[in-house]
């Protein structure tokens, strides 16, 4: 319960950078800073998210792919369902950011009305004493377990790449989307663990084994409708990292926008997906692996850090020149 | 372009030619006073009651003055009709064309058309497509003058503006461009101008034929221009800043920018109390929703998902889909084929034998059908189901239909997850189109509060009246 809600201030704090970058250049965001400080390397940065953004792609479908396969059709092939997610994904990312945004707005609506609704239906199998202290082990597990889901959240790096398309304030907007995290991981993880109590900690899906239990009138079993929906909302995110990726790549020969670039990424993250999944083992040993905390602090704070730190080094270089 | 002689006889010749010795283009000499003049019209599009009080007469009486023959004419003649100005033969046959009375007088190097036209048209009748309760009953004709009045009627003021264009190289179609001055949106305004201006049509027969040249770039199944066949519903639609399009010989206009929205709303809505008018947009909602994916859904769930179902459900579902000798996505492809063939039977047969073909598809394929035991009953309830739901979003039935079956295919070969993730893509598609600046699925997403006084909900006419909608305001 608490994991949740350590998850919004280590999220601010590790964003400290790439906040500070948006202010800066709210339009340009981080390559934008790039471009003024580091042109040479604008090409290597450029690509080094792009890859990132391809890999989180890659580990949605995967685990996606691992759902279905696992849960609702235990006899479908992986590259089958991979690809059945994936190519309407890149035609989600070839429609562009802001349809991707207002699929994303509708889905949300959905996941919202479907949470409350299976929330309501699996209250009944609620009990307060499932619920163990928090920090009965100690602040470090808890920490260590808010720090492995905030490595995993790769949208926090694709911040500094959409400021432009970003009508609001997007400092605000940011706020606005970890407070919503943070507040619908709180609800669901605690309802998971007032449902499923010590049960929960070994499942791979949590939330599903939990929407098993739940009911609604004629709907005996509601969880391949709600199924239905994360497969939506793991569209949505493919798509999402699809168009990054491509946005970052059409940056490397020049600024020009290729219209196949979405589903040559998608091919590609495909093929990524499947060689990182092989068998369920390996996936959930490399999403359970020390690597994604190793490598997500280098995206999200150390190389915008890096930038800040030259950009504040030229800008000190041309304060002496002048003086 | 070919200068007008000053000779009508060579005049008149010379249209003769244009129009290749038509037999319904008549040509006659006249003298007056010792001067010559001549007249050409085409049979059948002019009214001869207005030929003889508006032309004719007035030339016989004309006195002689100093002016030149053609300005006094222009000025004794008749003031009740539209007199204007010929510059070249090419804009007297175009004239010609469009009915009205083209006269050439000797020593004048201009010619002179009278509209005077009478061609056949339809009268001002109930809107075939668009019925309501309580709604006015007049709907758009064929006649783009006509069109133009019930809207000038219904919206009396200066601001109403018409701009008339002409479209179609060889049908030469009157278009009219309609908006309320100071509500539509300028920019948007020129981009729909320009629009038509560089549509590239030899003919148009029909508000349809422009519709995609206004529509969003990428292709959809969705149309993000509307049609109405309903003057109010358009005047309502200009009084938001939206801009009209009629076009001559059919009776529906195009409006743009149309939102998801407009597809679920009528105009019984406001006149109904506005709780009702929420629970009907709803309704009209559910009915999309049904309309597209019940059947889809029902097979993915039979086939792949039966726990889904109740028992005594799926018991009853298993015992009737058993007796049937087709799988269920084939079941269910066959009788929705069956269904658009009846609907279009019904479209096209002439409503006498039409009856006839509703108790062939109801009775004899539904009944017998079921009776023979080639197809399930349970099948037949999704189908009814469907194509009432269908009926109710009659303008969307397109789209619908195409979904429906896509769906159907979907969740018969992939269950489940192929029907969200083919409902997401269709999703995609609505979301990823604006006009004008506009976004189709505006104003739900982006979502503005504001606007959802008049989108899901219809607040009382006390507080919908006072501040009007604009749908400039919507642009992004």
């Amino acid at each position: 319960m608490i994991v949740p809600l350590l998850f919004a201030p280590l999220c601010l704090l590790m964003s400290v950078p790439v906040f500070i970058i948006l202010r800066r250049e709210p339009e340009g965001g981080l390559i934008g800073l790039a471009e003024k400080r580091l042109p040479g390397a604008v090409p290597a940065i450029a690509a080094l998210y792009a890859l990132l953004f391809l890999w989180a792609a890659a580990v949605n479908t995967a685990r996606t792919a691992l759902f279905v396969e696992t849960v609702l059709f235990p006899d479908s092939r992986t590259g089958f369902i991979m690809l059945l997610l994936l190519i309407p994904a890149a035609y989600a990312a070839s429609a562009g950011l802001e349809t991707i945004g207002r699929t994303a707005f509708a889905v949300f609506v959905l996941s919202a009305a479907a949470l409350l609704g299976t929330g309501a239906a699996a209250a009944g199998n609620f009990d307060l004493l499932n619920l163990s202290p928090p920090f009965m082990n100690g602040f470090l597990p808890v920490f260590l377990s808010a720090f492995h889901s905030v490595s995993r959240t790769y949208e926090i790096a694709a911040l500094p790449f959409i400021t432009g398309d970003v009508r609001r304030s997007v400092s605000k907007t940011a706020l606005l989307w970890l407070g919503i995290i943070s507040l619908t991981g709180t609800l669901l993880f605690t309802l998971s663990f007032g449902v499923a109590g010590a049960y929960g900690s070994n499942r791979l899906f949590l939330f599903f084994s939990v929407i098993r239990t739940a009911s609604f009138g004629l709907l005996e079993r509601p969880d391949p409708l709600i199924s239905g929906l994360w497969l939506v909302c793991s569209f949505v995110k493919s798509a999402f990292f699809l168009f990054l990726a491509c946005r970052l790549f059409c940056r490397l020969p020049a600024k020009k926008q290729y219209p196949s670039a979405p589903y040559l990424a998608a091919l590609a993250s495909a093929a990524l997906a499947a060689a990182i999944s092989p068998t369920a083992d390996v996936l959930e040993k490399l999403l359970q692996s020390r690597f994604y905390e190793a490598v997500f602090p280098v995206f999200v704070t150390i190389l915008p850090l890096l930038l800040l730190s030259a950009d504040a080094l030229r800008k000190r270089k041309n304060r002496r020149r002048t003086t | 372009m070919t200068a007008i002689s000053e000779y009508p006889a060579e005049n008149l010749r010379m249209l003769e030619t244009m129009f290749g010795g038509s037999c319904d283009l008549i040509t006659r000499e006249l003298e007056e006073d010792g001067r010559k003049a001549g007249i050409a019209l085409l049979d059948g599009m002019c009214d001869e009651m207005k030929i003889t009080e508006a032309v004719l007469k007035p030339l016989a009486k004309k006195k002689q003055t100093d002016k030149s023959f053609a300005e006094e004419i222009k000025d004794s003649l008749y003031k009740g009709t539209e007199i204007g100005e010929l510059h070249s033969m090419e804009e007297a046959a175009d004239a010609v064309s469009g009915g009205n009375l083209v006269l050439f007088v000797r020593g004048s190097a201009k010619g002179l058309q009278f509209s005077v036209q009478g061609y056949p048209a339809r009268a001002v009748s109930e809107p075939q497509t668009e019925q309501n309760e309580r709604g006015s009953r007049e709907g758009f004709t064929d006649n783009f003058k006509d069109n133009a009045a019930l809207l000038r009627r219904r919206l009396r003021t200066p601001a109403l503006i018409m701009e008339r264009l002409t479209k179609g190289k060889t049908s030469h179609t009157p278009v009219l461009l309609c908006y309320v001055r100071g509500r539509a949106d300028e920019k948007m305004l020129r981009q729909v101008r320009k629009k038509i201006e560089n549509a590239q049509l030899d003919c148009i027969f029909g508000a349809g034929y422009l519709r995609p040249f206004l529509d969003s770039g990428r292709p959809s199944l969705f149309c993000t221009s509307g049609l109405t066949e309903r003057p109010d519903t358009l005047a309502a639609m200009l009084s938001e800043g939206r801009i009209g399009i009629i076009v001559d010989g059919t009776p529906f206009a195009v409006i743009v920018p149309y939102l998801l929205s407009d597809y679920f709303h009528t105009v019984d809505d406001y006149l109904a109390s506005p709780y009702y008018a929420v629970f009907m947009r709803a309704l009209r909602m559910l009915c999309f929703l049904a309309a597209t994916a019940l059947p889809g859904l029902f097979v993915a769930v039979c086939l792949f998902h039966p726990e889904v179902l109740p028992s005594d459900i799926l018991y009853e579902i298993a015992a009737a889909e058993s007796k049937t000798p087709f799988p269920l996505m084939t079941e269910a492809l066959i009788i929705h084929l069956i269904y658009e063939i009846v609907r279009e039977a019904g479209l096209r047969m002439p409503v006498a034998i039409g009856h006839a073909v509703s108790i062939v598809g109801a009775l004899v394929i539904g009944n017998a059908a079921v009776t023979a035991g080639l197809i399930a009953a349970p099948m037949l309830i999704i189908v009814a189901l469907t194509t009432v739901s269908s009926s109710v979003i009659s303008q969307l039935h397109e789209p619908v239909a195409m979904i429906r079956f896509a769906l159907i295919l979907v969740g018969g070969l992939t269950g489940f997850p192929g029907i969200v993730i083919g409902c997401a893509v269709i999703l995609t598609d609505i979301c990823s189109h604006s006009q004008f600046g506009v976004p189709f699925t505006a104003p739900l997403s982006p979502f503005s509060p504001s606007a959802q006084r008049d989108t899901l909900f219809r607040q009382d006419w006390k507080k919908l009246g006072g501040k009007a909608a604009r749908i400039g305001e919507m642009r992004y």
